[in-house]
């Protein structure tokens, strides 16, 4: 089977040899096996998620750290859409101390659960996630806080009550805030949610 | 300060969660601040364009100031 570049995300098989001149945070599913690759910018790696629900679910309360069965989920990740990612990238913008750089909505994100985030910036900054139902309500509440410069990988899942905000409505959207006390140019800060 | 958000919703700079919008970009994102963190800043000012620019001290808001005070915001 040939591989299909959808967008940044590719489909093939587990025999296939997974391309390397792609973005960091390119995804590549296996058809035949479910298992979902992550492109970290050098090397492609299992998404830790698990998201085989016909998998054999692993025993202990250690083994994917905050996400999955530690939180009564049975192992089984609930798919909102594969194709729905969320992002945000922030490049050469100079935020006023406490500001927030606000992305636009996503809609159709009902579903998401359990989730990856990748984090990359030059700067001190605090995610923020901001929600809206289908009646238009909204609120904005800060996601995961106090996080330095420099790239980080994250599972998450809304199934931990302290990450209750991790919730979506029908539209998501992400914001970067600086967290400093001074205005800050942020050269680069990029988010990505990768619902599962 | 309700009379400065008044007129900021006016001129279309409060978002939907009462933000104040201090810069919109070509793809509909924008920068904004939330009101309390904008009152821990200024409010010991009396809002006036002044007064605002002479607080900020680094926190990067004067081009702000700057662009409501074109506006008459300010």
């Amino acid at each position: 089977m040939s591989i299909t570049q959808i967008t940044r995300e590719f489909l093939g098989l587990s025999s296939d040899t997974k391309p390397t001149n792609v973005a960091t945070g390119s995804k590549f599913i296996e058809l035949d096996t479910k298992k979902v690759f992550i492109f970290d910018g050098s090397s492609w790696y299992l998404n830790p998620m698990p998201v085989m629900v016909t998998d054999s679910l692993p025993t202990g309360s250690n083994i994917i750290g905050k996400v999955g069965i530690d939180f009564g989920n049975n192992g089984v990740s609930i798919v909102g859409s594969l194709y729905k990612d969320l992002a945000l990238a922030v490049e050469g913008i100079n935020m006023a101390a406490g500001a927030t750089v606000w992305g636009n909505y996503i809609d159709n994100v009902q579903w998401v659960r359990n989730m990856i985030i990748m984090y990359s910036s030059d700067q001190a900054f605090d995610i923020y996630l901001g929600r809206r139902n289908m009646s238009g309500n909204s609120d904005a509440n800060g996601w995961i806080t106090g996080l330095s410069a420099g790239a980080n990988t994250r599972c998450m899942s809304t199934a931990n009550n302290s990450n209750q905000t991790a919730l979506l409505g029908y539209s998501a959207r992400f914001g970067v805030k600086n967290t400093a006390a001074v205005a800050n140019t942020y050269a680069r800060a990029y988010i990505q949610l990768m619902g599962l | 300060m309700d009379s400065l958000i008044e007129r900021l919703n006016e001129n279309g700079l409060i978002d939907e969660q009462g933000n104040i919008i201090l810069e919109k970009y070509e793809n509909g994102s924008y920068q904004a601040v939330d009101r309390e963190t904008f009152t821990g800043f200024f409010g010991t000012t009396d809002y006036s364009y002044l007064q605002l620019a002479a607080a900020d001290q680094g926190k990067g808001y004067t081009r702000f100031f700057d662009a409501w005070h074109e506006l008459g915001i300010v």
